[in-house]
């Protein structure tokens, strides 16, 4: 379906899109040495987007799977290159997680780089901010991988001028994995470009609605999807191109790790959404299997490896490689239930582990290590952020209630209907989760108290509650009530299975219809 | 269940994955290094090269379309 | 006889200011000299507009020696603003290293002639003439610090590899003249589909072309001389010699291997993808191990030369006009990163005694911020990082290379890449990663010269890389006459 659909009558995603990167600019330019400046500048430019955030949702359409918003422009005429923007429930959903995490980490912030280089970490994080959601809207496939590497540039900067001692290595790390996976799928993205043409001497096609409708070949379709998952696969990340991930969080600055863990790692996700699925829907079938291996061994090995962890930001790194095995289980189980809660889980993780992370800074600012062992008894000193902690340990590992439940109950579903037995071993996953999350935040918060010096120490304060909060608030919206963001998803979604109904593991419709009776959908 | 997650950390993600990642780095610069005494600084060497890859080109040449 | 002469016209600018500069030199006093980049500058501005001006008429002159044509417009254009640049990049660092004399800039427009030459020629004589113009003036330019061992090293070596390279090259061309009775390259292609010249004769001519148009580029195993060349000229001589060099000769290698030798593809296209593999190792694999900033660079170049390789090679199979047209725009980015590039280097030199290696970039962020973000602009575009030329160029080559069927070559190249983005990334690392050692005397005086030709080069590299449709275009068009068929 190939239809315009601009409801606002100006170039919203545009806008929210380069904001940002406008700021950063100004900033750089004009700012210098005056911190309130800049400061409010980017608290401003973040609250800014995440309003706008809001325009689009009251103006979204929640009936139809067709893009919305959308701006087309030609761009790069001799290479069928088009300046081409639109969103429909998915990306939304993602851009609500992106200009949330993107403004709550500016005051989280505050006074992080007091000592260096300020203005430039607000700026980076500016920048980051318009790689990212230039992503959740470009439409033409071009665009898309432009600011799939935009996005690096920053993150690299971030983790490695701002990071911890080994900073130079996970950045060089992080970027040169993420890189090779960008350069096979740009390989991919060139041939399905010029394969698309409807003749020799037409030009190239990038438009991702186009090209979703465009028929390759078996040989093309199976080397392209494989480009791009892997390319995708590295950012989830998936088992076993992860390695990048725990390094990457350990020296990464608190901002960054939650943007990191909170958008960076859902871009994978979106991308097997966006192009591994639609695109290429012949030859899914074959990677299924293995990809559902894959995502059990992620979850699995993800969840063994943080039970053994004793630094607690590698704790929850190694917890997101679990976590994002259930999404790409539920995505590759290509049904709705299951997509639907790749998806949800993809969002709430977003939440809690931008949550999990900001709690990780603010209590390593006070008691100056991340060692688990050299941490106890903090509940004393500081109950408030106990309290903060247990609410997002107990999200994390799938109370039900709270929103990580949804995503996994509803992706385990779908692993359920694709394989029992392997529902079963992911289902182990979450016990798992609960073990090393449950003992994670006994050995910090309770026994005995370490380091008498700490019972001086402030608890937390509204600055830092007020970072954290409006994320408590979602996570606990998209437990209890899920339907505001199921409806979202949801035609985009039932498009997408439709299109692979041949290819389904299972109808879809059967698990659908008992929950249409179970009521909620 | 400990020894088991530990015994994975060691052997797969530091030895295997992260062991293949940095390895491969190693090699490609054990590539550069050994590639270096080529650019001895003398022209005469330069000069042989230079020739050397000309039979090179002509001998893989003839090979091919033999 | 005026018709032919108009055809030059840009080119009789420059040699008669660089007469005029190289007269009046004498008679300045050493701090008037300092204009005498700006009577080049001056020049090279009107040639291009003259070449802009008359780009409508297109008509061969000298007896169809060369041809006026889209084609040589943006060789023209091209070639002229990189001379620009490279006069604009130079002055300070003459009159700081008190060797500014008007021969230097005499120089580059002698070798910048030599170039256009190169690049609108159609016949073996004319081409031959501008070869060797440019390439003494470029055996000057990087012994022009004549008092520096390394600098007369470097112009020694280029000259008695050049020597030894121009002699095979001359081996082919000769062969081939002999075979097909002319000199023109229309008449030889033409002799050559007609089957006129023995199968050995080609094969043996085509490598001894490869040969000398792989030592011109820097390509391998004909290589050697760069590194040591780029090192020791003069930094902002040794940025017109990465690039100019390289623009004409591949000017005439599209020329020469799909005019002359288009029939014979199946000969050239196999050797020259070994050559581009070899090229590509040698200079992703090296350049890691290098400490010193402008030997880097010099491999650098050297992988950039692979990736060229593999355009002409699409050019030579299925994808004719979108292989030579990435070539054309590969060349053009690759002209203001490049520069770019050393321009930097150049500045460090004026404004801190030095700037060979590596650990003279710790900390740069810090102490000379616009520089450092600059030069992490021109790493990012060496490496094809996106929104920058040099991903654009990049891209559109991967594109032709597919497209002509290489699929497996595309997958290889962007393997090298990812090799080469470790060496640009380390840069970037030193400059805000790591803090300096010892604070470094900053000296010097500003340059705007250089500020402005730097100011070009960013533009350059960030225009390409959001805006390319004009160049593009261009790009694309240059091949209406040239390809026939």
């Amino acid at each position: 379906m190939y239809e315009y659909q601009d409801q606002i009558g100006f170039p919203i995603l545009t806008v929210m899109t380069f904001l940002p990167a406008l700021a950063g600019v100004l900033m750089i330019a004009f700012m210098r040495g005056r911190p309130n400046w800049y400061k409010t500048t980017a608290l401003v430019t973040t609250g800014a987007n995440f309003l706008l955030t809001f325009v689009i949702l009251s103006a979204f359409d929640h009936y139809t799977a067709d893009m919305q918003f959308v701006e087309k422009v030609p761009w790069i005429k001799s290479l069928g290159i088009s300046y081409h923007m639109g969103v429909d429930g998915i990306s939304v959903l993602m851009i609500l997680l992106t200009t949330l995490l993107s403004l709550l980490i500016i005051p989280a912030s505050w006074n992080y780089a007091k000592d260096k280089k300020e203005l430039a970490f607000f700026a980076a994080f500016l920048f980051l901010e318009t790689g990212m959601l230039g992503l959740f809207c470009a439409r033409d496939l071009f665009m898309f991988y432009v600011f799939w590497e935009v996005m690096l540039i920053p993150m690299y900067f971030i983790i490695g001028v701002w990071g911890g001692p080994r900073r130079i290595y996970a950045a060089i790390k992080f970027f040169l994995f993420t890189l090779g996976g960008s350069l096979l799928m740009l390989v991919a993205i060139v041939a399905i470009a010029w394969l698309a043409r409807p003749n020799p001497y037409a030009t190239p096609v990038f438009d991702m609605d186009l090209l979703q409708n465009t028929l390759f070949s078996w040989n093309v379709q199976f080397w392209a999807f494989l480009a791009f998952f892997v390319a995708f696969a590295v950012k989830v990340p998936m088992w076993p191109l992860h390695t990048w991930l725990p390094d990457a969080h350990v020296e990464a600055p608190m901002a960054g790790s939650v943007i990191l863990a909170g958008v960076l790692l859902k871009v994978g996700g979106y991308g097997m959404l966006r192009i591994c699925l639609p695109f290429f829907p012949d030859v899914i079938s074959t990677f299924v299997p293995y990809i559902m291996v894959l995502s059990i061994i992620a979850i699995i090995y993800g969840a063994l490896l943080s039970l053994v962890q004793k630094d607690i930001k590698k704790l929850v790194a190694y917890s997101s490689v679990s976590h994002m095995g259930f999404v790409t289980a539920g995505i590759f189980a290509l049904n709705v239930v299951g997509i639907e809660g790749g998806i949800l889980v993809m969002f709430s993780h977003g939440l809690l582990t931008g949550a999990l992370f900001l709690m990780v800074g603010f209590l390593s600012e006070r008691v100056h290590t991340r060692e688990i062992t050299a941490m106890g008894g903090l509940a004393s000193p500081f109950p408030i952020m106990a309290g903060f902690l247990l609410f997002f340990t107990l999200a994390s590992l799938g109370l039900p209630g709270l929103s990580g439940f949804v995503g996994e109950f509803l992706s385990l579903l779908g692993l359920f209907t694709y394989n029992k037995a392997m529902g079963a071993v992911a289902a182990l996953g979450i016990i798992l989760a609960a073990a090393y999350l449950l003992w994670m935040f006994q050995r910090v918060m309770f026994t005995g108290l370490r380091d008498e010096k700490w019972r001086k120490l402030p608890d937390f304060s509204l600055r830092e509650i007020i970072s954290l909060a409006p994320l408590g608030f979602l996570a606990i919206w998209a437990g209890v009530y899920p339907n505001t963001f199921i409806d979202l998803i949801h035609p985009p979604v039932i498009r997408l299975t439709e299109r692979l109904a041949p290819y389904m593991a299972d109808g879809g419709s059967t698990l659908h219809n008992i929950f249409a009776s179970l009521g909620g959908f | 269940m400990q020894a088991l997650g530990r015994g994975l950390w060691r052997g797969v993600d530091q030895l295997a994955i992260d062991g293949f990642v940095n390895n491969a780095a190693r090699f490609v610069r054990g590539i550069g290094n050994a590639l270096r005494p080529s650019q001895s600084g003398g022209v005469q060497s330069y000069l042989m090269t230079m020739f050397l890859g000309l039979l090179v080109l002509t001998i893989s040449y003839w090979l091919l379309t033999m | 006889m005026g018709h032919d002469l108009v055809a030059i016209m840009p080119e009789l600018m420059l040699i008669v200011t660089g007469v005029v500069i190289l007269m009046v030199d004498p008679l300045l006093p050493p701090e008037g000299r300092r204009g005498l980049s700006w009577l080049g500058i001056f020049a090279c501005l009107t040639a291009s507009i003259s070449t802009l001006i008359s780009s409508a008429d297109e008509f061969t002159a000298f007896n169809h020696g060369v041809a006026l044509d889209k084609y040589s417009v943006y060789f023209k254009v091209l070639l002229l603003g990189v001379a620009i640049i490279a006069m604009l990049l130079s002055e300070k660092h003459l009159y700081l290293k008190k060797r500014l004399l008007g021969e230097y800039y005499a120089l580059i427009l002698f070798m910048t002639v030599g170039l256009i030459v190169m690049a609108e020629s159609i016949d073996l004589i004319t081409f031959f003439v501008g070869l060797e113009l440019m390439a003494y003036c470029s055996y000057l330019l990087a012994g022009f610090f004549r008092y520096e061992e390394r600098s007369i090293e470097a112009s020694m070596k280029y000259f008695i590899t050049g020597a030894f390279a121009s002699n095979f090259l001359l081996f082919g061309l000769a062969f081939l003249y002999g075979t097909t009775g002319s000199t023109n390259y229309q008449e030889m292609g033409d002799a050559i589909r007609a089957g006129v010249v023995p199968s050995s004769v080609l094969a043996m001519a085509t490598i001894m072309l490869l040969v000398g148009f792989g030592f011109k580029v820097g390509s391998a195993p004909f290589h050697n001389w760069a590194p040591d060349v780029y090192q020791g000229s003069p930094t902002p001589a040794a940025a017109l010699l990465s690039v100019g060099p390289k623009i004409a000769s591949f000017a005439v290698i599209i020329k020469f291997f799909n005019i002359i030798l288009g029939s014979e593809s199946d000969t050239w296209v196999p050797l020259m993808i070994a050559l581009s593999i070899a090229t590509m190792l040698v200079g992703a694999t090296l350049a890691i191990v290098q400490r010193d900033l402008k030997r880097m660079l010099a491999y650098s170049s050297i992988a950039h030369v692979g990736y060229l390789l593999l355009a002409v090679i699409a050019s030579g199979q299925s994808a004719r006009t979108m292989g030579t047209s990435a070539v054309l725009f590969y060349l053009a980015a690759y002209a203001f990163m490049n520069m770019g590039a050393f321009g930097v280097l150049v500045f460090l030199e004026n404004r801190a005694g030095s700037s060979d290696s590596l650990d003279e970039m710790a900390g740069l962020g810090r102490r000379f911020p616009w520089a450092a973000g600059i030069m992490t602009v021109f790493m990012l575009s060496l490496a094809g990082i996106p929104p920058t030329a040099g991903f654009l160029a990049k891209f559109y080559l991967l594109a032709s290379v597919v497209d002509a069927g290489f699929a497996w070559l595309a997958v290889v190249g962007v393997l090298f890449s990812l090799v080469s983005a470790f060496y640009y990334l380390r840069v970037i690392v030193y400059m805000y990663m790591r803090d300096a050692e010892n604070e470094i005397e900053v000296t010097g005086e500003k340059s705007w010269d250089l500020s402005l030709g730097l100011g070009i080069a960013v533009a350059g590299v960030f225009l390409l890389g959001i805006l390319p449709s004009p160049v593009l275009t261009a790009a694309q068009n240059a091949l209406e006459k040239v390809l026939g068929y």
